[in-house]
């Protein structure tokens, strides 16, 4: 040992004496096993990384010092890719015993480096009754048959922090080994998958450090394998299975009886299988969640931030929202926003980053909504409402985020155009459907099954027509046979009424009075041919008259003399010279055409 | 004189019935106002029985069908909403809105069925035929009988050849048209006053072969299906589905549009 020594001494020397001495934190810390059994031997240690001054160490009355304080130092020296460092560590020994059972607290001690203090941890000693047997130091004898190791004295546990647990809130799952034996390592270590929780482990150093604890009064070495937080997602009781650890142990072997055995022990190693019992958990659902829950269970605030409020049609914006706090973090789903229903909203981005320790997932989430507003306009995003429930209330607990106000303005003239075509390609946004609303107009109500078609009124119309055509016709035929009668009798009486007018036009003669003589003639004439050919006077004329008559088959001297009578007339009633002897010979000539025609006409 | 006698008797007879289509109470139109309001506010249950009351009164409208059945549909009776539906669509054959509301209405119904396919010339003759209600039909008879009417008394007084002619025609196309429309009329109006469609208003029934309890079994019909009635024997009648299955149920498994 003291050879080692002064090797070490040697190299520190030598190395002090190098450049580059890296200055490095000075950490100055105390050693020593938090359990140990009365009369036990113990080592307290301090230990520094710097070389150190004016070391004051504690009260140690409460303990016997058997040895100490013995100092050492040690120096390492690494040099990688040409950069060279080292590390120097000073410690200071002590060997003690304690006195009586109880908790001893041994104070900090302080050393000076560089002129600086630095004081220690503290630590706390708890000193229990020996046990028969002990394990460490002095001779180790084998109570048990070699190639065994006994359940007292290896054995796995795991210890939950919590037995009844809510829905979603962490609980602590630490597997300890305890040992009494020699451990030389481990095999196989098979973890239960935590079925029902979601689990992460919390980090733990590589090496896995013995510490002294008791347990059952006994006095073990302790190793901490793995911690893990669970998140319960199932209620009920969930058992979590059993750790199964293959363990080599180093037992001492006794060969025989010889007197060299104390010198020269066999060792052999033995594989121990330990199993730990399976453990339950009691947990209990959630209270009714009210709407909006997001699923989070622990203690949470949150914020949002947003990247814009003032864009043009189709700019991106992502509204950020960043939950803060201690639960299952990674369980959270992200909070629905009530975006206006023409943006285009994309899935929100999740980004978690949290630490796992005994005091649960500690971190934060972020949600990254990214949205496009299609259209020019003024628009509100409301709050958010983050519900979540607190596990020391034991209460939903809402928090809740700003509103936005949002305002878009028409998009600038170099992206209208694709903005466009996609505006006007946009399906309509179908946010629901409903039947049709009621008719409010005014309403005419009808007795049930009545139908005008069909009625006795309907059919009554069809014959109403038809009467009503009926009635026309019948009136028409009768007023054409009408007709017909008077121009048959006018036909009659057209001979009487033309002599009667010549008779008239004679006795004009006969008073002298030439005018009306004349006039009774035409009169007479017209009249005649007016009733027989039944044509209105008003439109008779010499031309007709000479047509109407050649197609009634007159002869043409008949009609030749008709027109010369008719001419004659009117020729002497504007001017009348003519003499009585004249006129005579008119009225003979006019009588005689008259009979003439009578006979003629047809 | 006869005919004047005759025309004063026809207005008269015609006036009479008119009035008795208009007569409604105003009790009526206020209570189909008040049911209208009901609706609007949300309390679709109260609106549906405002609405039946005037129904049991004996009276019907297109609108009044259409409300009855929207708000039925709104308080979640979708058999009877079906139902008020089919008979406001009897109504008013081709309106929208009515469709609308029925072919939503429908997707709540159980039973799926395959409409039966016609084919084309068939289906478009029926839907001609229902493209309008019977009172519709009838003024189309009406007018054009009318216009043969008109035609004819062209073609009598009418003194050429050419005129004759052409009147006569025209009188023969009017009156043929009123004998299509007029049977296009009567046959709508068999369905407004026979009542041969109805829906199914039980929750589940089973169609069976023959009319009565021992008859096979042939399909399960759920409530809200709409079936044509062909048939009649007691308490039994024979449907016929849209899919062109037919079989007997209890009549008063379903109710008659």
């Amino acid at each position: 040992m003291m050879i080692f020594r002064k090797i070490q001494s040697l190299l520190f020397i030598l190395l002090i004496a190098l450049p580059g001495w890296a200055a490095e934190k000075v950490t100055f810390t105390m050693e020593a096993p938090q359990v140990v059994e009365l009369g036990e031997q113990f080592r307290l240690a301090f230990s520094v990384n710097a070389k150190g001054q004016n070391l004051k160490l504690p009260d140690l009355k409460d303990f016997d010092v058997l040895m100490g304080p013995s100092t050492s130092q040690s120096t390492s020296f690494q040099l990688i890719n040409g950069v060279s460092s080292s590390q120097v560590s000073f410690s200071y020994l002590y060997v003690l015993r304690a006195k009586k059972e109880g908790r001893y607290t041994i104070t900090p001690g302080t050393i000076t480096v560089d002129g600086k203090d630095y004081t220690s941890n503290g630590q706390t000693i708890e000193v229990v009754k020996g046990s028969a047997k002990p394990s460490t130091g002095g001779v180790d004898t084998p109570t048990t048959t070699p190639g065994t190791v006994p359940k007292s004295d290896l054995f796995v546990r795991m210890n939950l922090d919590k037995r009844s647990v809510h829905k979603g809130e962490h609980l602590t799952a630490t597997i300890k080994i305890y040992s009494k034996v020699n451990l030389n390592g481990f095999e196989d270590i098979s973890i239960p998958n935590y079925e029902g929780f979601w689990a992460q482990d919390i980090p733990l150093p590589q090496q896995i450090s013995l510490q002294r604890e008791t347990y059952n009064g006994e006095i073990y070495n302790v190793g901490t394998l793995k911690k893990t937080l669970l998140f319960p997602q199932q209620t009920g009781n969930i058992t979590i299975g059993a750790v199964k650890i293959d363990c080599i142990v180093q037992q001492r072997v006794r060969k025989s009886q010889s007197i060299f055995d104390d010198f020269f022990d066999s060792f052999a190693s033995v594989k121990a299988t330990i199993t730990s019992d399976p453990v339950s958990v009691n947990v209990t659902p959630l209270p009714s969640p009210p709407s909006g829950f997001s699923g989070a269970v622990g203690k949470f605030d949150i914020r949002s931030s947003i990247t814009a409020k003032n864009v043009r049609e189709n700019d991106a914006i992502t509204i950020k929202l960043d939950v803060t706090g201690n639960g299952n973090i990674k369980l959270i789903n992200p909070p629905k926003i009530a975006f206006p229903a023409d943006f285009e909203v994309y899935d929100p981005k999740t980004n978690s980053n949290f630490t796992a320790s005994d005091q649960g997932l500690n971190g934060n989430i972020s949600f990254e909504y990214l949205f496009l507003p299609r259209f020019a306009g003024s628009y509100t995003i409301p709050a958010v409402n983050f519900v979540y429930f607190d596990t020391d209330s034991k209460k939903y607990v809402t928090k809740t985020t700003d509103e936005y106000q949002i305002k878009v303005e028409k998009g600038d003239g170099t992206r209208s155009n694709q903005v466009i075509s996609a505006v006007a390609k946009e399906d309509l946004k179908q946010l629901g459907t409903d039947i049709r609303f009621i008719k409010t107009g005014p309403v005419i109500l009808q007795p049930k099954g009545y139908t005008f078609f069909g009625s006795f009124a309907f059919y009554l119309l069809y014959l109403g027509g038809l009467l009503t055509l009926l009635t026309i016709y019948l009136l028409n035929q009768k007023r054409i046979r009408e007709n017909a009668n008077v121009a048959r009798m006018k036909n009659k009486k057209a001979s009487k009424v033309a002599l009667k007018r010549l008779k008239e036009a004679s006795g004009h003669l006969q008073s002298g009075s030439d005018e009306k003589f004349y006039e009774s003639v035409t009169r007479a004439f017209w009249g005649y041919l007016s009733d027989k050919l039944t044509i209105p006077a008003s439109e008779l004329s010499r031309e007709k008259a000479s047509d109407e008559l050649t197609k009634h088959s007159v002869s043409s001297t008949i009609v030749e003399r008709f027109v010369q009578i008719l001419e004659t007339c009117e020729y002497a009633r504007f001017a009348p010279d003519g003499g009585s002897a004249k006129m005579h010979e008119l009225y003979e000539e006019a009588t005689d055409v008259m009979s003439v025609m009578e006979k003629e006409i047809k | 004189m006869k005919n004047i006698i005759q025309k004063y008797l026809l207005i008269l007879l015609l006036s009479g019935s008119l009035q008795a289509v208009s007569a409604q109470p105003v009790a009526l139109q206020d209570s189909l106002a008040k049911g209208n309001q009901l609706y609007t506010a949300g309390k679709y249950a109260e609106a549906a029985k405002t609405y039946e009351a005037i129904t049991s009164k004996g009276f019907e409208s297109f609108e009044l069908y259409y409300n009855l059945a929207n708000a039925l549909y709104k308080s979640n009776n979708i058999t009877y909403a079906i139902l008020n539906y089919e008979r406001a669509l009897k109504l008013q054959p081709t309106n929208e809105d009515a469709r609308f509301n029925l072919e939503m209405t429908k997707r709540q119904v159980v039973d799926n069925i395959d409409l039966l396919p016609e084919p084309g010339f068939l289906r478009w003759w029926h839907e001609l035929i229902n493209s309008r209600p019977a009172d519709s039909w009838g003024t189309h008879t009406l007018v054009s009988f009318f216009l043969f009417l008109i035609f004819f008394a062209l073609f009598l007084f009418s003194a050429t050849i050419r005129n004759k002619q052409l009147t006569f025609w025209l009188a023969v196309l009017a009156l043929s048209y009123s004998f299509v429309t007029y049977s296009f009329g009567s046959t709508q109006r068999s369905k407004l006053v026979n009542h041969n469609s109805g829906v199914i208003t039980e929750r589940s029934i089973r169609m069976k072969g023959s009319p009565s309890e021992s008859g096979t079994e042939l399909f399960i019909l759920h409530e809200g299906l709409s079936v044509q009635i062909t048939d009649k024997l007691g308490d039994w009648i024979e449907i016929r589905l849209a899919d062109g299955n037919k079989g007997w149920v209890k009549e008063s498994s379903l109710v008659r549009i």
